[in-house]
């Protein structure tokens, strides 16, 4: 299973993705990965920050782009980049995360594009042949 | 209505000027040649009829030459509503407030710059930082980790604030859209995020399609007016361009308020056609909030710009040994793309005010207009349209037409027509610099994989786009100005 997909033929001025997952919790961890792949080139599990946060949000889809605000959030306040993440979500979309970090200083070299927000532009989460997956805009 | 039937009922009602049937409470105006109309996207004319059944929205939904899908509306889009009746969107303005374009003359030519042009841009990339959640420059030690008692100052006083603080002069603050400050800024409705997020900012250009571009005066179109600004073809004179905003605490204003009017819609029944179109009522409680957040982003972007002018006057005085009066460093004018202001027109013969939304917009205004100031009393105000690395730019100027007919609103840029992805695989990065180099443009990035993500191929042809304007009579050319060096985040 890939984790994401980015899209060629959407968003002109913008990124789009597909993120799969088997699980809500393996979704989550997938965009989060996705979502550092289009600031950063090439990102691996790498760094030894930590962040953890918890959220809540009346539905999935805005749990997803409350979660995505987040990573941007710790972009740009503690300039750490999230590599990988752990996620906890229960059924009433309480989410847990523990990440792990870069400092952005040290990814200098691979910069690509900053994303500004999660857009609810065509914002889709859906099941489909037993994966969960994940259509979303950013704003870069 | 379907998209066909959107695009079959548009009439050609002026030269360039198209016209749909009512769609929603308004019709959609847009301004393009036939071959931009017949290219635009679809989405773009279902996104501008969304937009058509907001609240109280007046005349058209207007589309620009430029225009391409957005979120929300498209960029390259304008709305204005009535005060009672209508509403205030974030999605209708962007996430990016205040992004906008500054242009800066010099008092060098091409013969002069060019064989340092290595050596400034260096110099400049060093001194404005650029990239991924990049933070404020080293060396203006006073601005690297502000307290919230100092970005309530920058925020509520805009441009004033730097001329306190020895950033700025009264000259440069007559040269920039409202004077640099938005007076209905309350920091008091920002949250602690967009706070965190902006302290640290203040300065930085970003990514994307923020830039910095050393360009030389190409073309003029209209000589008496570019004399007027101090500009000179014929000395082959060096500008400044650059491209930024409001950073991450704008970008947290808009994420902010679309959740709040979410919530707003769903306590109150509202049914979104496209949720990232939230809105308020413009004069509830929670429009009112927002608006006066978003005006502290507003004025945070025309702070963040005048504090680059300041590195870059820095960056020439070390690189030419000169002083800032001998290299004239002006402002030519400071315009602003995402916002919603309220502005007076004429309605019905009747003065009034309005909202007026624009998203990837530029005002526009002609000669006579109050909001202007010195010369630009005469002349109109200075637009500034940006094009892609590697084809250059415009200096044109607005119009009364534009008043009469587009709530002063004109393009802002190119416009995209390849997505960042697409442009990723379709330009070869070293075919890119290779031919850049060829045009002689020195560009200075922190990643070329970010580079090729806004390559020429990836805008439509900028000639064209400014064209349909100056056709339509809505911003008229003055100049073209084509790069010789470049900074990208």
């Amino acid at each position: 299973m890939e984790r994401y997909k980015l899209l060629k033929n959407e968003a002109t001025a913008d990124i789009a993705f597909i993120a799969y997952g088997r699980t809500l919790n393996e979704l989550f961890r997938n965009i989060a990965i996705a979502v550092s792949n289009v600031m950063i080139l090439n990102v691996r599990k790498e760094g030894n920050k930590r962040i953890s946060f918890k959220l809540k949000a009346e539905n999935l889809d805005y749990l997803v782009v409350d979660f995505i605000n987040k990573i941007i959030f710790y972009k740009d306040y503690k300039n750490l980049l999230v590599t990988d993440a752990k996620i906890e979500i229960d059924k009433k979309f309480n989410l847990q995360c523990t990440a792990v970090a870069e400092k952005l200083e040290k990814l200098k070299d691979r910069f690509l594009a900053d994303v500004k927000a999660a857009t609810l532009h065509d914002l889709e989460v859906k099941k489909q042949k037993g994966l969960i997956r994940c259509k979303i805009v950013l704003d870069v | 209505m379907e998209v066909k039937e959107i695009r079959n009922s548009l009439k050609e009602v002026d030269k360039n000027t198209w016209e749909s049937k009512n769609v929603g409470n308004v019709p959609i105006k847009l301004y393009a040649n036939k071959n931009l109309l017949k290219k635009m996207e679809d989405d773009v004319f279902k996104q501008a009829a969304n937009a058509a059944f907001l609240p109280g929205i007046l005349k058209f939904s207007y589309l620009f030459s430029d225009a391409h899908i957005g979120y929300g509306v498209p960029v390259g889009w304008a709305g204005a509503f009535d005060l009672d009746e209508g509403i205030i969107s974030p999605g209708a303005i962007g996430f990016d407030i205040n992004c906008g374009m500054r242009l800066i003359k010099t008092n060098l030519t091409l013969k002069e710059v060019k064989p340092k042009i290595k050596e400034l841009i260096d110099t400049l990339f060093k001194m404005i930082p650029a990239g991924v959640g990049s933070n404020s420059p080293q060396m203006l030690t006073n601005l690297k980790n502000l307290s919230k008692s100092d970005l309530k100052e920058i925020t509520e006083e805009g441009v004033d604030w730097a001329i306190r603080r020895g950033y700025a002069t009264e000259k440069d603050k007559e040269r920039i859209e409202e004077q640099g400050k938005v007076k209905s800024a309350d920091f008091s409705e920002i949250s602690e995020e967009a706070f965190k997020r902006g302290k640290k900012q203040l300065g930085t250009l970003g990514s994307g399609n923020h830039y910095l571009e050393i360009q030389v005066i190409n073309k003029d179109f209209n000589k008496e007016i570019a004399n007027s600004l101090d500009l000179d073809v014929m000395k082959e004179q060096v500008v400044i361009m650059f491209h930024t905003g409001s950073r991450g605490f704008g970008h947290q204003i808009a994420s902010d308020y679309i959740k709040k009017f979410l919530d707003y819609s769903s306590k109150n029944g509202i049914t979104l056609k496209d949720r990232q179109l939230a809105y308020a009522p413009f004069n509830s409680e929670e429009g009112q909030a927002y608006f006066k957040a978003m005006s502290c982003g507003i004025n945070f972007a025309f702070v963040n710009r005048q504090i680059i002018t300041y590195q870059i006057r820095e960056a020439f005085k070390s690189t030419f040994k000169k002083t800032e009066k001998d290299l004239g460093l002006d402002v030519v004018y400071d315009v602003s793309h995402n916002t919603a202001k309220v502005e007076e027109y004429t309605l019905e013969n009747k003065k009034r005010n309005v909202i007026i939304h624009r998203k990837g917009a530029t005002r526009s205004f002609g000669p006579g207009n109050k909001e202007l100031k010195g010369i630009l009393k005469r002349i109109g105000q200075p637009v500034i349209v940006g094009g892609s690395m590697e084809t250059g730019s415009y200096l044109c100027i607005g119009t009364k037409k534009a008043e009469e007919e587009s709530f002063g609103t004109t393009l802002h840029g190119s416009g995209r027509t390849m997505s960042r992805v697409a442009a990723r695989s379709s330009i070869k990065a070293d075919k890119l610099i290779e031919g850049m180099k060829e045009k002689g443009i020195y560009i200075k990035a922190n990643s070329i994989t970010g580079l090729t993500e806004e390559g020429g191929l990836a805008y439509k042809d900028i000639n064209e786009v400014v064209d349909s304007m100056d056709k339509a009579g809505i911003s008229l050319k003055v100049l073209s100005l084509r790069p010789i060096g470049n900074i990208k985040g």
